[in-house]
């Protein structure tokens, strides 16, 4: 199925020019400065609701074959089918969207791999958005460490590691062209993690996991040794995100006291030497109370960037009642309540390019130790609340923005 | 056990018994049988399945096997421990089967009630439980497969009753090897949630930043927080992409969702709870820099609630009917090999079948080197089996005895094959005459 095929099909028609982002960034900016702490109402429309808008692209589990959809997040129901994806049984695929929007790579067990495992070899794939030109990049990858693209979309980085008896294993770093050439950008004997290409491209940031806890690296592309730059944690971080400009991490950190997670920003400074050298160093102003905010917060999930590239969107839980994403602003370091669920607790994925919609995974319970039966939603600009499937096996793969499918 | 072995970080030990992560063929040298055996699948409910992890979690298998049934399982503190009854909760064995092969002895290419090739996977884990341990080199003499290998691969019950044993080791590596699930509950092994650290060992006691981890916090699953893995219905509102959880995620989730085969569920849902990790009490110990061997802080309370297998025990009568009362007979004592010596051999044919019931696994040694046979082992499957109409489904199996002829001595002699059932200890001596055969003239026209 082309891209026109599948806007022929996807509900509303699509616009052309990209006219969209200023619209409804307005629209959420106008959410996240007028909202204080604790406060529960809607964000209201500021746009016209008949615009076009972008598309959610997901992929949906199968025990034996994912596919991913693309879908009208003011219409779930409304969606078309982009690729599908045969691999090993039980082990779907961990894929990412190219920043244009134009592929999808991905990891996948082949299904010729009769006795899966999570630590079996992956193939690296990659397909255009519909479906076509799917060829294999790379073999022997990590299933579980999703690729991440570069900022130009011409390359990826993923991970490639082997077992070493009475030790952590071996890790490399791969860099992948679009023509398959693999380069290794890093080897070492403790976990990596690729978190992102810098926004010129010449680096890649990872994280390194050992028994010291979680440190910052980044090694750069065209050649050279890794250098760790900060150290994120003593004990497990995860869920590393660059800014959308490339000078913060947003990240995951265990509590001192050992009661759950809390999100935390390292300025990165725009280049190797002007890097913060601890977690609780200088942080972007206003970002910088989320790394100094009492230990009697609630837990915290997936802190993401808000397309403005200044405001944090994260998880958390509250004390009683259903617990919606949070917006952190940049500019006062306040945390603003977005669209509340029923019930449960919200951890956002995503957020469409023009920030008009937010992709949560939706917990019906009521901690991370008990989070209950999840699904994926989409929540708007106007507050509502669209359900993706009935499935809880989906992952968020990314946003199609309108204007660039238009174009196509 | 499958997979692996162990490590963590940088004090890393290894897992007793278990494999390195090396891919080996199923076929290649690398693990016990050259070619992997035949066995028998049973029906698609797992019935037989079923009450022969009921009969292992109680022990009532082989309890007079050393090899085959579990000694003791420890309890109690680091520094005072004992041991208690062999008992372990049959619905984390069950789940465990799911994980590791679906609960299945045959390769996926074997219908259910038929016959064919044991599974044995790439790391050289055989059958239902995925035995690793001691299944990855033969082990019996002349360097062939030992009788518990061959048990191991073939029938099904000895496969779990092995599992079952592999798995009360990881519960006694405690603690001087492993840490102790159970600080409050003075690791009581009849609370299943104290065995979180035994599963998680069962794949592999393997730390955060390990290649494949099978720590809960461990960065390499995707997604915090997860909903619970489910091993029922795709629409179930929990996960089921096992890519995303840690080994005894998978298992726990399964005792709690268990899956459904023709609209049964096969077991009871065992609600089990995991290590609060949002609690110092559990969180502490899972730290980072408690990751490391001897593991002597990682110890954790119960996590709770805690609950208690309710698996009854089994009656001695379903030992009876799980394990049926196998006789063996074989089709000739005496047979003939003619040979052109240096050229060809004319093999002979032996039928081996199992005159009584269930299941009758069985071992084929020669008494020379030079002696060959087409399958050194097998089963052959009682009346009372089921098989399918149309399956492969050879409850007799005939094995061909034949000579290599560069390898065999010059003359007429006689040497000896002997099959053996491994679940009855019966053995059968099948005398073999090597002729040899010289050609003359005209061909087809031989004097011996």
């Amino acid at each position: 199925m082309t891209v026109l095929q599948i806007l022929a099909v996807a509900i509303r028609p699509l616009a052309v020019g990209g006219v969209l982002a200023g619209g409804f960034l307005g629209l959420w900016q106008f959410a996240l400065g007028g909202l204080g702490e604790g406060d529960r109402q809607e964000p209201a429309l500021a746009a016209d609701p008949q615009s076009e808008g972008p598309l959610i692209i997901y992929a949906q589990f199968g025990p034996q074959r994912d596919t991913i959809w693309a879908a009208d997040p003011d219409d779930p129901d409304n969606r078309s089918s982009l690729v599908s994806v045969d691999h090993a049984e039980g082990y779907g695929i961990f894929a990412a969207l190219s920043p244009d929007g134009a592929r999808i790579a991905y990891t996948v067990l082949p299904p010729s791999e009769r006795y899966p495992s999570a630590d079996a070899p992956a193939e690296l794939w990659i397909t255009d958005i519909d479906g076509e030109n799917a060829r294999l990049l790379a073999s022997g990858v990590d299933l579980l460490i999703a690729p991440v693209w570069s900022a130009d979309g011409n390359s990826l980085a993923v991970r490639r590691s082997t077992s070493v008896e009475n030790a952590a294993g071996t890790f490399e770093l791969l860099h992948v062209d679009m023509a398959g050439r693999v380069s290794t950008l890093l080897t070492a004997s403790a976990g990596l993690f690729p978190i992102g290409f810098s926004p010129d491209g010449a680096g890649l940031y990872y994280a390194q996991v050992s028994i010291q806890g979680t440190d910052l690296g980044r090694v750069p592309i065209a050649g050279g040794e890794g250098t760790l730059i900060a150290h994120l944690s003593d004990d497990i971080s995860r869920d590393w995100h660059l800014s959308p400009d490339g000078t913060s991490l947003a990240y995951l950190a265990i509590r001192d006291d050992g009661t759950g997670f809390s999100a935390r920003v390292l300025e990165l400074g725009g280049g190797l030497s002007g890097m913060a050298d601890d977690s609780g160093g200088p942080s972007v102003e206003g970002l910088a109370a989320l790394n100094d905010r009492d230990a009697d917060a609630g837990d915290e999930f997936n802190p993401i960037w808000h397309p403005n590239g200044r405001n944090l969107t994260m998880g958390r839980i509250e004390r009683a009642g259903p617990s919606p994403a949070v917006n952190l602003g940049a500019a006062d370091g306040k945390l603003r309540a977005l669209a509340a669920p029923a019930g449960g607790f919200d951890v956002p994925l995503s957020w469409s390019a023009d920030g008009g919609y937010l992709a949560v995974r939706s917990f019906e319970g009521s901690s991370a130790m008990d989070p209950g039966p999840s699904y994926l939603f989409v929540v708007d600009s106007q507050g509502s609340r669209r359900q993706l499937s009935s499935s809880s096996d989906l992952t968020v793969i990314g946003w199609l923005p309108a204007g660039t499918v238009g174009g196509q | 056990m499958k997979r692996l072995l162990v490590l963590g970080m940088v004090l890393v030990m290894w897992c007793a018994g278990a494999s390195s992560n090396a891919a080996v063929s199923a076929q290649g040298s690398g693990c016990a049988f050259a070619t992997a055996p035949t066995t028998y699948e049973a029906s698609e409910d797992r019935r037989l399945y079923l009450d022969a992890i009921d009969l292992a979690a109680y022990n009532m298998l082989f309890p007079a096997d050393n090899f085959f049934s579990v000694e003791h399982v420890e309890t109690g503190l680091r520094n005072s421990r004992g041991t208690t009854q062999p008992l372990m909760p049959a619905t984390l064995l069950k789940a465990i089967a799911w994980i590791e092969s679906a609960m299945v002895q045959a390769s996926y290419s074997v219908p259910y009630e038929a016959i064919g090739p044991a599974l044995v996977s790439f790391d050289c884990g055989h059958g239902i439980m995925q035995v690793t341990s001691g299944m990855t080199t033969p082990l019996g003499e002349n360097g062939r497969e030992s009788p518990e290998q061959a048990l191991v691969a073939t029938h099904f019950a000895y496969n779990v009753a092995r599992g079952a044993v592999i798995l009360a080791d990881k519960w006694n590596a405690a603690p001087e090897n492993r840490p102790i699930a159970g600080t409050d509950t003075a690791g009581d092994p009849s609370i299943a949630e104290n065995w979180y650290f035994a599963v998680w060992s069962y794949n592999g006691f393997t730390g955060p930043g390990a290649n494949r981890s099978n720590h809960p916090l461990d960065p390499i699953y995707g997604s915090w927080p997860r909903t619970p893995y489910s091993c029922g219905p795709a629409d179930d509102g929990l996960g089921h992409n096992r890519g995303n959880y840690p080994y005894q995620e998978l298992v726990f989730g399964c005792a709690s969702h268990p899956p459904r085969v023709k609209g049964q569920t096969l077991w009871n849902p065992l609600p089990l709870s995991l290590p609060n990790l949002n609690d110092p009490l559990w969180k502490g110990p899972l730290s980072l820099s408690n990751f490391s061997f001897p593991y002597t802080k990682m110890d954790i309370p119960t996590p709770r609630p805690f609950h208690r297998d309710p698996t009854a025990r089994p009656s001695t009568n379903l030992r009876t009917k799980v394990l049926g009362q196998p006789f063996l007979g074989v089709s000739a004592l005496q047979v003939r090999i003619a040979i052109e010596p240096e050229r060809t051999a004319t093999p002979a044919r032996v039928t081996i079948r199992n005159n009584g019931s269930g299941v009758l696994a069985w071992r084929a040694v020669a008494s020379e080197p030079w002696l060959t046979i087409s399958e050194p082992a097998g089963v052959a499957v009682g009346a009372d089996m089921p098989c399918a109409v149309g399956s492969p489904c050879e409850r007799s199996p005939t094995i061909e005895i034949s000579v290599d002829p560069k390898r065999a001595p010059p003359g007429t002699h006689k040497s000896m094959v002997t099959v053996e059932s491994l679940t009855t200890g019966q053995k059968q001596d099948i005398v073999v005459s090597m002729v040899v055969v010289v050609r003359i003239g005209v061909p087809g026209v031989a004097r011996n």
